[in-house]
């Protein structure tokens, strides 16, 4: 049997107040449940999409560095910062934020995700076509870890959400409501003893008049 | 310190459908913007994503823009309908989830269970939000 609140008088007032809060205690966790689920649905939701994003990150990235070693091996090494120095800044990244069921994940979208030859800012007589495959192939893969960025912090931040969660739906299931269902039987008991211990004495009470 | 829980519970049943818009808007408004976004119960900006928008604007024929309001609510009340299912209520919004799902849908209300809801969720990631109701009683 499940512990007793501590500090509870048998009364009929208390026990309306008790019978009030386990409606209280059942509704609260029937919709954390229901929470809980959502956010684990979601979370693999997530998941599913991480793992391709995470997959499509790491051959777009193999394939950039594979392109930048060509480049290298053509232009040199000293020759390629050179260009990746006189390159203008990457595309800038708008980041807002979106709601799951209370929890703020982030949205990040590459304001531009490609360039042409001619916007990326270095010179154009003394590179090779290696150099622009490189960077359009870097360029791919900044959008992927983008992407993956994005799905990677929606999945700590939800596993954290559903954690809590789980924590308040268990305390309810485990302990709120059987400890309170527990005083309400408890209260129950004493006050169906009460009544009983009144009418004995009220048995005696006639008897030993009717005796005088 | 039983007291103190209740207050707890109660403020977590309140706070559970914070996220929710302080109101809806309509997918006409929402496609003029450049910046299309809802303001939530729990005060925090709700940014639609425009690919989104857009993928519902050729679900749904033109007429029929203004009466879609966003964000679409998946209704989930166990004690009503039963675990693991939802509801989809007004007509454009039952049009564009039946048309997504590949359902049929007549009148106003459009019932969905846990796997058509996940697939909705993929689909429509910020236009749709998980409502969570209860009997009354």
């Amino acid at each position: 049997m499940a512990d007793l609140i501590e500090g509870v008088n048998p009364t009929r007032m208390e026990l309306l107040k008790l019978k009030t809060k386990v409606k209280l205690a059942k509704k609260g966790h029937r919709l954390l449940k229901e929470k809980r689920d959502a956010l684990i649905m979601e979370f693999f939701n997530i998941l599913e999409e991480a793992k391709g994003a995470r997959r499509q990150a790491e051959a777009r990235l193999r394939e950039a560095f594979a392109a930048l070693i060509l480049a290298q091996a053509s232009m040199g090494v000293v020759k390629v910062t050179q260009c990746a120095y006189a390159a203008k800044e990457t595309p800038g990244i708008e980041t807002y934020t979106r709601s799951i069921m209370g929890v703020r994940v982030p949205v990040l979208e590459l304001q531009e995700t490609s360039r042409s030859v001619i916007e990326r800012g270095y010179g154009l007589a003394d590179t090779t076509s290696q150099l622009d495959e490189a960077a359009a192939r870097f360029e791919e893969a900044l959008a992927a870890v983008v992407q993956l960025a994005e799905v990677e912090r929606s999945i700590k931040l939800l596993a954290k959400e559903i954690e809590s969660t789980k924590r308040r739906v268990n305390a309810l299931e485990n302990v709120l409501i059987p400890r309170l269902e527990a005083t309400v039987k408890y209260i129950k008991m004493r006050l169906d003893e009460m009544e009983r211990e009144n009418f004995f004495k009220l048995k005696r009470i006639k008897a030993m008049i009717e005796a005088r | 310190m039983e007291d103190r829980t209740f207050r707890l519970l109660a403020k977590h049943i309140r706070s559970l459908n914070r996220h929710l818009a302080v109101e809806k808007r309509s997918l006409r408004e929402l496609l003029r913007e450049e910046k299309p976004a809802i303001r939530l119960r729990d005060g925090e900006l709700h940014r639609f994503k425009r690919a989104e928008l857009e993928k519902l604007a050729k679900l749904l024929p033109e007429h029929m823009h203004a009466a879609l309001r966003l964000p679409i609510y998946i209704e989930l009340s166990s004690d009503r309908f039963g675990k693991g299912t939802a509801r989809i209520s007004g007509r454009a919004e039952c049009i564009v989830v039946a048309r997504i799902l590949e359902k049929r849908c007549e009148g106003e209300e459009l019932f969905i269970y846990k796997p058509e809801i996940r697939i909705l969720r993929r689909e429509l990631p910020t236009t749709t939000q998980y409502m969570f109701t209860t009997a009354v009683e």
